[in-house]
């Protein structure tokens, strides 16, 4: 069996470098003087795509020169490439004619083309490479070069708000598919010269650009080597989403955490660049990464440090415990009433009891329904179309809220943990998959086990979590290993002016933020300082 | 490589998985009880059964109604407990044998109260408090009684405002505090009395009362024990007495008569501090009791006005006699019955160590005839709301 | 020649947290000084502390005149490698020993007070699962856990000294000193014994400390805070229980479930139950890694790993065998054990004399790496 599997492996593998050989050979060619040739060359790469457009044409003194224009209709600015590059060779030559022979390919790239972005090319694969992310190629007779023209110029999406991360307080705008509308958000923010773009092309059909963007002098040169060794690691077909790239890159991929962060908002992928954190921009998707990722930033949001200090501390502490409650809640339910029922007050025993009278499934498996039932209702919830989806939403809550209870199939108590249980999980969105496989385990643990069973649970989780680094950052810190100094920013968030430093975690090299004394402080009332 | 370690990978992780959970399906069921499986037991008597040595076991459980349409029904007139009854050779046997009448285990976490039958109490409850410090799931905090007769008899009494006699019963033993007229005991303090060599357990006493055609459970002063047996009772003012000395008084009336007129001043104690030194005199120990009691002007029957500063010290020293009077009471009652109730006798252990070694041996001849100082120090704060009493002018 | 088995470091104060959780592992382990001192434990609580630092000192000392080398690879400088690796062996015999005592003790608690009707093999094996994790993850992840599990502790012990404030009393502690000195001696014997002088473990983990010089003090100071904790505990249950501390197998337990404000902040027993949970796996896992590195270092294999099942199949077999009986453990560990570990407390001493006597580490030999 085992002996099959690794034949067919071994056929798929020497049948790709079949065809990978194949395609080199085909385009790492360099281009040739004759301009037939290439184009003949060309539209057997693009074979019978009816979107690439092969423009020929004569240009110059008495039309000597043969030219050919070559562009992805959708991809490249079709009005630009006939107001820059057709036009100038065509007609505007003229207004030369006998004062300037355009006579070489680099007197063409200097005096004729109007346009801001201008290479050189000399094989047939960067020509290809370039029509196909949205360049024009410029191919002129008699030269072993070709001109590629950045045209590029689709529809996109506008800047628009971002779904997932919705603030109250906080800019509005989000990424967009564009990776250079991305960059230039991201540059709008920090008009910085040390803020460097790494540019790199991922995936070897899809050749998707990927940029890594970091802020020089506060970011760690290790962890920026560290993050090119890692991204230059890849070996893939394809890459669809940043996702691809997280799974590639990231430090434990057995975990059900994720050790690498994403965004979709420019100012809080700023900012993780600010405190000393690389971001990873791919084309294609408004979800940027940024790495390395600590546990603790699933905790703050943007608009902890948008909102006055003490308000926000509240709502971060109300954050961890909401965490605790979604992985815990229904696991404790189950432990108190199966196992520890000496634990419960009194009072209250005697309302579960008089509830749970009559219910014909254990605790556990009543739990277990319930969330079940609840995942289910929230999956329909996404999937569905928005007004369907509040259907959905109406008719889970009636069904399984009101007619399970008076039915008797589900003890009312049930329902308030494990609606107290679905809506925590929202208030820690980044954590909602690790959220809810741990309620599962938890649950699991103590069905069986009783407290016992959730308090090894939660040890063993403990140690998962301080075993885990992302980019050299234990995922644990500040917390394990302790640092006092980041604790500002941890279960309160101390006030900006007292955030001194960046966190140390990160390993950063600059570590200074800002001077103290800025504390705001009224003018003394003796006049004194109104100077 | 890299695909062995998957491969060793994977085969690991199902071995581990399919240990896991051949573990917990052998942990399965064993301490596992569903609320609706368990007998929530809330109250405990223990009696000596009729014509045999047996213990007679009964255990009041909550008998959980069903509620229908979250709990708008439910409640109301219906009787939510159950007294089971049973008898074994010891508290544990009679537990176990309760089984043939209750479908469900009996759960003790929630135990509220243990009441000991008298003629139990006679005949020693050491043997039985054994069952309530081994047990795992007894908590300390239970509150221990003794009744007048049969301790059945008292759960079986209907309660009038919480769900269950035990509830009720427990209630009632935390408003005492507002009287301080019986000696309430949890199962800590009076383990604590029965280890001690010289310090006399107590408990305080109650019995069903018949108040027309209703029967209700009242608590009746202070049963002392000697050792582990009952060996008498004190009344309510000897039970105070006792409570000064203890400075467990923290509320409580105290009636003098009006001194020029007749009518009686009602004045509340909210505040007592005693302080109990042993004093050794030729090999001879005295113990010296100090009261210090604050307290206010509940009401007057007379139309006397206190206000004064003399009237207010005559009213203080009439207090402090009256206090006097109650702790000399319940210091002779206790000398009589030969039971350090006040606990004297730790007192001079903690103080003379060595010397206590001599006397631990003798306490039983030395208690009754030991002579005690007492010296009980009144204030009278104000006098309530009124400054003046109401009088026809 | 010199193998670096564990790669990790940790950092002083993380060393002084898990010598502190080591330490307050022992919540449970004073009940078996009561059954001797009563109520005077606390006086035997600071006795032993004092008569401990003074060892310890001198084990970090031994370590550090070897700087890099635990206990195991400096027996082998000082005896040599046959005597060396022998009496290597009966070292880690010790750690071994005391995690299947410790495992008993827990998995006894959880079987007195919560699970009566579940076989007590069941909670050894989730237990030892769970140390076996932390061992596997290396020092750095223990070391890590020990902060929080020392903060958890101390905050739990606080805050139900003083709920418990209402019940206590402060004449259960007289008459103090009510103790002869042949119990003084051996209850500060027990103290010694049993959850401080077991800290010379850490003569195993002291090379791994990124700033030697500070070992010292991070582990002298994180038993004084572990005593400050059983300090705090015995005085807690001393005053709220009195003389009934004497005759219950877990007087903490007992006492916070005596916690009750208003019928509402009551039933916090659980609370004790996490706080031993958690002390007691930093103490296993501390012994547990020791025992694994050593036994690797013994037998010159190149990582510890696939020591760490074996052994905690070891150990739950031989916590199953230890004793009959959860009484047998008290007396056990009152009147045995104490006496028998002597043996093992001597290796340290006795190294640390021949070391000087042969004037080792020797000026070459004292800068490998």
């Amino acid at each position: 069996m085992i002996h099959f599997l690794k034949k067919i492996i071994q056929s798929r593998k020497m049948s790709k470098q079949v065809i990978d050989q194949g395609a080199a050979s085909s385009s790492q060619a360099l281009l040739s003087r004759q301009l037939a040739h290439n184009v003949e060359r060309l539209m057997q790469v693009f074979g019978a795509s009816n979107d690439i457009v092969l423009r020929e044409f004569s240009f110059g003194h008495e039309g000597k020169m043969q030219g050919a224009v070559l562009y992805v209709e959708g991809l490249a600015n079709k009005l630009l490439i006939n107001e820059s590059l057709i036009k100038p060779l065509m007609y505007d030559i003229h207004i030369f004619e006998g004062r300037l022979e355009v006579t070489t390919l680099e007197a063409v790239k200097s005096c004729m083309i109007s346009l801001g972005g201008v290479e050189e090319a000399t094989t047939l694969e960067s020509v290809v490479d370039a029509c196909l992310s949205g360049d024009a190629v410029l191919i002129i007779q008699g030269f072993e070069k070709a001109l590629v023209l950045n045209t590029k110029g689709w529809e996109d999406r506008g800047v628009e708000e971002p779904k997932t991360e919705s603030v109250v307080r906080g800019p509005r705008e989000g990424f967009t598919e564009n990776l250079r509308i991305n960059t230039s958000l991201l540059r709008r923010k920090i008009k910085n010269p040390n803020l460097t773009l790494e540019p790199l092309k991922i995936g070897k059909k899809t050749k998707t650009d990927v940029c890594m963007m970091y802020l020089k002098g506060v970011v760690n040169p290790r962890l920026v080597e560290e993050i090119r060794r890692r991204l230059n690691r890849i070996d893939t077909d394809a890459i669809m989403e940043s996702g691809y790239i997280e799974q590639f890159i990231e430090d434990a991929p057995h975990s059900i955490f994720p050790t690498v962060a994403n965004s979709e908002k420019p100012d809080v992928v700023a900012a993780k660049i600010l405190e000393g954190r690389a971001a990873i921009i791919v084309d294609g998707t408004p979800f940027v990464l940024t790495v390395p990722m600590l546990f603790i930033e699933n905790f703050q949001s943007a608009e902890d440090y948008y909102s006055r200090p003490y308000f926000a501390s509240l709502i971060r502490m109300l954050r961890f415990g909401c965490y605790g409650i979604t992985i815990l809640a229904p696991a404790i339910y189950v432990a108190l009433t199966t196992f520890h029922q000496e634990l419960i007050p009194t009072p209250l025993l005697f309302t579960l009891a008089s509830s749970r009278e009559g219910v014909p499934f254990p605790a556990m498996l009543e739990a277990l329904v319930m969330l079940v039932a609840f995942e289910i209702l929230r999956e329909a919830g996404i999937r569905l179309p928005r007004p369907v989806g509040s259907a959905i939403s109406i008719v889970g809550a009636l069904i399984i809220g009101e007619s399970a209870v008076a039915a008797g199939l589900i003890g009312a108590p049930m329902v308030i943990v494990v609606a107290l249980t679905a809506v925590s999980s929202f208030v820690v969105p980044a954590q909602t998959d690790s959220e809810s496989i741990l309620r599962y385990i938890f649950l699991f643990l103590a069905g069986v086990m009783g407290g016992f069973g959730v308090a090894v649970g939660m040890l063993g989780l403990f140690i998962h979590l301080a075993g885990l680094r992302s980019f050299g950052a234990p995922y644990l810190s500040p917390l394990a290993p302790l640092s006092v100094h980041d604790q500002k920013d941890v279960f309160i968030r101390a006030p900006l002016w007292a955030m001194l430093t960046r966190p140390r975690a990160i390993g950063w090299r600059d570590p200074e933020r800002e001077h103290f004394r800025l504390e705001p402080s009224p003018p003394d009332k003796g006049g004194k300082s109104s100077k | 490589m890299i695909r062995t370690f998957t491969k060793n990978h994977i085969i690991l992780s199902l071995k581990m998985i399919v240990c896991t959970f051949l573990i917990f399906n052998v942990t399965g069921c064993w301490s596992r009880q569903e609320v609706d499986s368990i007998s929530i037991v809330m109250g405990i008597g223990l009696d000596i059964a009729e014509n045999s040595e047996q213990v007679r076991f009964t255990a009041q459980v909550f008998k959980p109604v069903e509620q229908k349409e979250g709990g708008r029904e439910g409640g109301g007139g219906e009787v939510s407990f159950w007294n089971v009854e049973s008898s074994g050779e010891t508290v544990s046997s009679a537990v176990q044998s309760a089984l043939h009448e209750a479908p469900r285990e009996l759960y003790f976490s929630h135990n509220q109260i243990v009441i000991f039958g008298q003629n139990l109490a006679k005949n020693g409850i050491l043997p039985h408090m054994d069952f309530f410090v081994r047990e795992h799931s007894n908590r300390l905090t239970i509150q221990v009684l003794v009744a007048k007769n049969q301790a059945g008899e008292i759960l079986a009494t209907p309660a009038h405002l919480e769900k269950m006699p035990a509830l009720d019963m427990r209630d009632l033993i935390e408003a005492q505090t507002e009287v301080s007229q019986s000696g309430t005991v949890n199962l800590k303090q009076i383990m604590t009395r029965l280890m001690s060599t010289t310090t006399a357990p107590i408990a305080p006493l109650i019995e069903v009362s018949e108040q027309g055609s209703e029967q209700t459970v009242r608590l009746s002063g202070t049963a002392v024990f000697k050792k582990d047996k009952l060996v008498g009772e004190l009344d309510q003012r000897e039970t105070r007495g006792m409570l000064w000395v203890l400075g467990e008084v923290r509320r409580g009336v105290i009636e003098v008569a009006c001194p020029e007129s007749g009518g009686k001043v009602a004045l509340i104690t909210i505040l007592s501090k005693p302080k109990v030194v042993p004093v050794e005199e030729h090999g001879k120990v005295k113990i010296i009791i100090d009261v210090k009691e604050e307290g206010i002007l509940g009401s007057q029957s007379c139309p006397e006005n206190f206000s004064s500063p003399e009237k207010n010290k005559q009213l203080e020293e009439m207090k402090a006699d009256a206090i006097h009077q109650e702790i000399r009471k319940a210091i002779t009652k206790a000398q009589e019955l030969n039971a350090d109730i006040f606990g004297f006798g730790d007192a001079v252990h903690r103080k003379y160590p060595k010397l206590w070694k001599q006397l631990e041996q003798d306490w039983d001849t030395i208690f009754p005839d030991m002579e005690i100082d007492l010296a009980v120090e009144t204030i009278v704060r104000n006098e309530g709301r009124a400054s003046e009493p109401l009088t026809e002018e | 020649m010199l193998m670096k088995i564990e790669k990790g470091t940790i950092s002083s104060s993380q060393l002084l947290f898990l010598a502190a959780a080591f330490v307050q592992g022992a919540a449970l382990v004073v009940a078996f000084a009561y059954v001797v001192t009563k109520h005077d434990v606390w006086i035997i609580i600071i006795s032993g502390l004092a008569v401990t630092l003074p060892f310890l000192w001198g084990c970090v000392s031994l370590a550090k005149s070897f700087p890099g080398q635990n206990m195991v690879q400096i027996m082998e400088s000082v005896y040599g490698t046959f005597l060396g690796k022998g009496l290597s062996i009966l070292f880690i015999s010790f750690p071994f020993q005391v995690i299947s005592h410790n495992l008993r003790f827990i998995g006894d608690f959880f079987v007195i007070y919560m699970y009566p009707k579940t076989p007590l093999v069941v909670f050894l094996i989730l237990f030892i699962a769970v140390c076996a994790w932390a061992v596997r993850s290396g020092i750095e992840t223990i070391a890590r856990i020990g902060l929080v599990t020392v903060a958890i502790t101390i905050f739990i012990d606080v805050l139900t000294f003083f709920l418990l404030l209402g019940e206590m009393e402060a004449t259960n502690f007289l008459p103090m000193f009510e103790l002869s000195v042949g119990d003084f001696i051996q209850g500060t014997h027990i103290m010694f014994a049993i959850p401080y002088g077991e800290l010379m473990i850490f003569l195993m983990i002291v090379p791994y400390v990124n700033k030697i010089k500070q070992a010292k003090s991070a582990l002298l100071w994180g038993l004084t805070i572990g005593a400050a904790t059983l300090l705090i505990l015995v005085v807690r249950d001393i005053a709220a229980l009195g003389s009934l501390a004497n005759v219950l197998v877990a007087p903490s337990f007992e006492a916070v479930r005596l916690i009750d404000i208003a019928h509402v902040i009551t039933r916090m027993e659980l609370l004790v139950a996490i706080v031993l949970l958690i002390t007691v796996f930093i103490k296993i896992s501390v012994l547990y890694y020791a025992s694994a590195l050593g036994i690797a270092q013994i037998f010159g294999l190149r990582t510890y790993r696939p020591l760490v099942i074996p052994i905690a199949i070891f150990s739950v077999s031989f916590s199953m065998v230890i004793y009959d009986a959860a009484a047998e453990q008290m007396y056990v560990g009152a009147n045995i054990w104490p006496v028998y570990s002597l043996l093992f407390y001597m290796l340290p001493v006795m190294t640390m004399l021949i070391a000087k006597f042969r004037r080792l580490p020797r000026a070459q030999e004292g800068v490998r790496p």
